[in-house]
């Protein structure tokens, strides 16, 4: 800090470089940032996966499974239940399961679990998990493993599951007589897909719904229903979701559980596995297990893909890989920034349990892999070995993953980017702003006897700097420095004792001068904003359900909508308070952004890299050029940047970019037809994140009306207060 | 008194007599002036994937005493229960090939040391003599000035360390104080250490006391590698130097000529991949000379006699055995033991 409130640190020589320099060094460290990030992908800059765990021994076990049979068996027998009783309902075949697995021999227990919809008008939904323990039989019940798969009707949109059901059952008859297993393996199947799976977690760890630390324990970012509202009882009412999933209880528990794996067959007969890793908030499972499982596939001959990487295309053209790389880091970007767990094994993590799905694909699934027609089909046999190789690698380990990565990205199925590896691509990202606030605070602290560049038109702001930093120099200097301006300041010279009192006046005269209150109590206002946006959704439900009778979804839509034009048109008014603004008052605004906007990138990208990069590779560019409007600045210029920062408003860039990719997926439309699809995508995508960040603990949501929102009104309002000179 | 000095004089030289005329002995024997063997068989790791290392240590152990080394001159450390691992398909078992003909966990094995008893500590103890006073004799290297060691070490080792379990290790140099400190209190006359660890011979480097004839599975940067793999277990089931020492001792046998240093070239590099390393500076014999029974085998006192052995008493054998027996009654002991406590009343 010395280094810093040194007054005469203006004429040193790197303050003056920096000066000079640093539009072009942020420009550069962005380009740096970018073009390193896809660098990444390239073979030079990424590793080949290995095994760090030495317990897994993986694959060295000869296979045994010989239930293909049985499994066939069980996946017609399991269709031919659904298509006899329950044809035209979404409900599970309990009956049925319990029946089958207690046929096997395995402890069988059901878990009821109820949903009070938090944004509903009260709506009320059940669900039933199945689940049966394969109890280890030479050991206690201290640790387990995991198989789950989800239910899904006949009815259902999605492709079914009825291929992984079967093969499970196949799987426990197989396990049941085996001697070797360390931990006990439950079989589980949900229902409601995640919504299943989070109650059945929950319970399994005795999470109540009344208790308070149910989202404290969870590290969760925010506790819905916070003290805030506890005072307006009516409030009470609407903003009250602590109790939105009751998990109720588990009759029947094993040990902690140490993986997890999840299984989405749709029928024995596909082409390959796609393997999904993505969790909650963009966590990860360790890569120790990715690896297993993508090992495991090559030993049994199953071809395995992660999203744009296929197993059995391998190119020796390194430009090629490298596209194809690319991509595949995209699509993990794409699929990681919402923070929504694209299979049921993302809800594991945040338990510390490493878990990741295997889903069946076919050649008409999305993707479209090349040379996809010519590759034989999986069979119940290939699948069960498979599934018993992993199992047996598992059961081997001797405590929790924790040797390998669990923050990395995947370049391709054996390829991987560690996070000392990326990082700097979000570091530069983020240097850039944290150099341009720098910049910013230099041009603030001016010398003007020493000064080289001799701004001498704002030689008057000398005292706003010397009231902010009233409480970094020493008071003798502060008065030098304040003698020589102006004559009000005499006084202050004069009654050395009463400085800091003289000051306070000096700030309510408001002679060019600076207010902290002002800035400060606008900054805290806007955060403030920003936190009651995050709270509005259920009042906007409970506003639209009563005097217009709309859905949730689009009173909430309409909400933020609405709240967000009431920002666009107010918020530039509320820097204007009693006196005109200065030049430092809207340069330190614009600095107090850059700061928060670059460390909330950087922490965030520290849990979840493309969603911490992503929002520093779209909001860097705004930070970069928002700067303090002056009377003679150029008009279009300023016209510009007023639209670019509309533009980045974020429901708006949400807007815009659900309309591009409607765009992308139905490139025949009419641009109407465009528009209002991307606006129906938006209003299920803020009401599919505000559900998830209420039920499961989602931050995306928090993030944007905490962090983004702020620094975006910031921004605009920097830009729509001119300064006179 | 003067009876028994003048009885055993007259023993000695008879003995003096009969070894010097009436016999002849091959030129080995001569040279060791050792008076028994002992073994310290350690096993350093535990933990499933180390299962190798268990089943190395109980082949030696198996070879040692069928060399005819007694149970109670072998102390045998092993740190964990593979055979009771609730991971192995084939349970109370431990095999040291993938045929699994032999289980080398078999009826007849004496684990002196288990689990978290093998420690540095425990170790080092055991060497040294400097053990607890209520520590039974099992557990006790109750060696003399006449004793060839043999001590084998296996597990995970680094250069110049030893991993022992999971939390702690011995260096090299607290070995070679140990092997000294036994030197000084004459607990051996010649030891012979063998180390199949990765980095193996940077255990015996510090070693400064005499008598010590040293080898090791790999040298300094190498590592040691493992044979094969038992697909049936799943695991690597025994480690290669081991796999081909054994391979030897298996045509080793009490009464063989085999040499200390057809042992010591057992391994060469295209078999164990790694480099085996010999230490003989310290050893003051010449390791073709010496039989491999004066460390794997064990001395048996022979008293050779040239006198016939007149049997005055010899036992007749009965041809009929009419005698019918009476059942012996048998009951349990009374549970309170009433029987005592009437005397006292």
């Amino acid at each position: 800090m010395g280094l810093l409130s040194d007054p005469e640190y203006g004429s040193v020589k790197w303050v003056r470089v920096l000066k000079k320099v640093h539009s072009p060094l942020c420009f550069i460290c962005y380009i740096c940032a970018i073009g390193w990030f896809f660098m990444l992908a390239h073979r030079e800059f990424n590793n080949e996966t290995y095994f760090s765990e030495n317990a897994l021994l993986p694959g060295l076990v000869t296979n045994e499974f010989d239930a293909e049979y049985s499994a066939n068996k069980f996946y017609k027998e399991f269709l031919q239940e659904l298509e006899d009783k329950y044809e035209d309902s979404d409900e599970m075949p309990v009956p049925w399961l319990v029946g089958k697995m207690s046929q096997l021999d395995l402890e069988v227990y059901t878990h009821n679990f109820t949903l009070n919809y938090p944004l509903g008008h009260g709506q009320v939904y059940k669900g039933t998990n199945v689940y049966g323990i394969l109890r280890a039989p030479r050991t206690s019940s201290l640790e387990a493993l995991v198989v789950t798969a989800p239910f899904r009707s006949l009815s259902s949109h999605q492709k079914g599951t009825a291929a992984g059901i079967g093969l499970m059952l196949a799987f426990a008859q197989f396990a049941r007589p085996q001697k070797y297993w360390a931990k006990d393996i439950i079989f589980l199947i949900t229902e409601h897909e995640q919504l299943g799976m989070q109650a059945w977690l929950e319970a399994y760890h005795g999470l109540r719904r009344e208790s308070d630390t149910f989202y404290t324990s969870l590290s969760s970012f925010w506790q819905p229903g916070s003290e805030l509202f506890k005072h307006f009882k009516v409030l009470e009412k609407i903003t009250d979701q602590t109790k939105c999933l009751d998990p109720g209880t588990l009759k029947g528990r094993s040990g902690s559980i140490q993986a997890a794996i999840n299984l989405e067959f749709h029928t024995p007969k596909f082409k390959y596995i796609e393997v999904k890793v993505e969790g909650l908030n963009g966590q990860l499972p360790n890569l120790d297990l990715v690896n297993l499982v993508h090992k495991l596939c090559i030993k049994s001959n199953l071809h395995h893909s992660y999203k744009n990487s296929y197993s059995w295309i391998r190119t020796r053209n390194k430009m090629d890989e490298w596209i194809n790389n690319i991509w595949t880091m995209l699509g993990m970007v794409g699929s990681q920034i919402a923070g929504v767990p694209n299979g049921n094994h993302g809800l594991f993590h945040r338990f510390n349990i490493e878990a990741l799905t295997l889903e069946g694909r076919d050649a008409s699934d999305p993707g479209q892999p090349p040379r996809i027609h010519s590759l034989h089909q999986a069979s119940f046999h290939r699948l069960g070995i498979t599934l018993e190789s992993i199992l047996r690698s598992l059961n081997n380990l001797l405590e929790r993953f924790h040797q390998s990565y669990f923050f990395y990205m995947l370049a391709a199925t054996n390829r991987f980017i560690s996070i000392g590896q990326y990082m700097p691509s979000l570091c530069l990202l983020c240097g850039a702003m944290l150099i341009r606030a720098l910049s910013l605070w230099v041009t603030l602290q001016k010398d003007d006897e020493k000064d080289v560049d001799k701004e001498t038109v704002k030689d008057e702001n000398k005292v706003a700097e010397g009231e902010k930093d009233s409480k970094e120099l020493p008071k003798e200097l502060l008065k030098e420095e304040v003698q020589e301006v102006t004559k009000d300041i005499v006084q202050v010279k004069e009654q050395a004792e009463k400085n800091v009192k003289e000051k306070v006046e000096l700030k309510n005269i408001g002679v060019n001068g600076f207010s902290l209150a002002n800035i400060g109590g606008n900054y805290l206002l806007v955060h403030l904003m920003g936190y009651t946006v995050m709270n509005l959704p259920p009042l906007f439900t409970y506003i639209g359900a009563i005097h217009f009778s709309l859905p949730s979804e689009v009173s909430v839509f309409y909400g933020l909508l609405s709240s967000s034009a009431l920002f666009i048109i107010l918020t530039p008014k509320c820097l204007k308070t009693t006196s005109k603004l200065t030049y430092d008052e809207l340069t330190i605004v614009n600095i107090l952004m850059l700061i928060e906007l670059s460390t909330a990138c950087l922490a965030i990208g520290v849990h979840n890299f493309p969603l911490g990069v992503c929002l520093a590779a779209l909001y860097t560019p705004l930070a970069l050029i928002v700067g303090v409007v002056e009377d003679k600045q150029g008009r279009f210029l300023l016209f510009i940047k007023r639209v670019i920062c509309l533009l980045l408003q974020p429901l708006l860039i949400l807007m815009i970019l659900m309309i591009l990719y409607s765009r992308v997926l139905f490139p025949e439309e009419g641009i109407f037809m465009m528009m209002s699809r991307g606006k129906d995508a938006a209003m299920q995508a803020i009401m599919f994140s505000i559900v998830d960040s209420m039920i499961y603990g989602n931050w995306l949501f928090n993030i944007v009306c905490t962090v983004i929102l702020p620094t975006w009104i910031l921004s605009w309002q920097i830009l729509w207060n001119k300064i006179q000179i | 008194m003067v009876l028994y000095c003048q009885i055993f004089l007259i023993v000695s030289y008879l003995l003096h007599f009969s070894l010097g005329s009436a016999v002849e002995l091959p030129e080995q024997f001569h040279k060791s002036n050792h008076t028994n063997n002992w073994a310290v068989l350690v096993d350093t790791s535990r933990f499933w994937f180390n299962y190798r290392h268990v089943a190395n240590v109980l082949s030696i152990y198996r070879s040692v005493k069928r060399l005819g080394i007694p149970d109670s001159q072998i102390i045998l450390m092993i740190s964990d229960d593979m055979a009771c691992n609730p991971r192995n398909p084939r349970p109370a078992t431990i095999f040291n090939n993938a045929h699994e003909q032999i289980n080398v966990y078999g009826d007849d094995v004496e684990v002196d040391y288990r689990g978290y008893e093998v420690s540095v500590e425990n170790f080092v103890r055991l060497l040294t003599g400097r053990v607890p006073p209520d520590t039974p004799k099992s557990k006790r290297l109750l060696t003399d000035e006449g004793s060839n060691i043999l001590i084998y070490l296996t597990g995970h080792g680094g250069d110049g360390f030893l991993k022992f379990q999971d939390s702690e290790e011995i260096t090299s140099q607290e070995l070679a104080d140990a092997l000294e400190q036994m030197w000084q209190k004459r607990r051996y006359n010649e030891i012979f250490f063998i180390i199949d660890t990765c980095q193996a011979s940077s255990m015996y480097e510090k070693f400064y006391s005499p008598n010590i004839l040293a080898t090791a599975s790999s040298l300094v940067g190498e590592d040691s590698l493992s044979h094969h793999v038992d697909s049936a277990i799943g695991v690597y089931i025994i480690d290669r130097y081991t796999y081909y020492v054994l391979e030897f001792l298996e045509n080793v046998h009490p009464n063989s000529k085999k040499t200390m240093s057809e042992f010591l070239s057992v391994c060469p590099k295209s078999a164990c991949l790694s480099t085996v390393g010999v230490r003989r500076d310290l050893f003051k014999r010449d390791p073709n000379k010496v039989p491999i029974t004066d460390f794997f085998g064990s001395v048996r006192p022979v008293i050779i006699t040239t006198d016939p052995i007149y049997i005055k008493h010899a036992p007749k054998r009965k041809k009929t055995l009419n005698v019918t027996r009476v059942p012996e009654k048998r009951e349990y002991l009374p549970q309170f033991p009433m029987h005592l406590v009437k005397n006292t009343i």
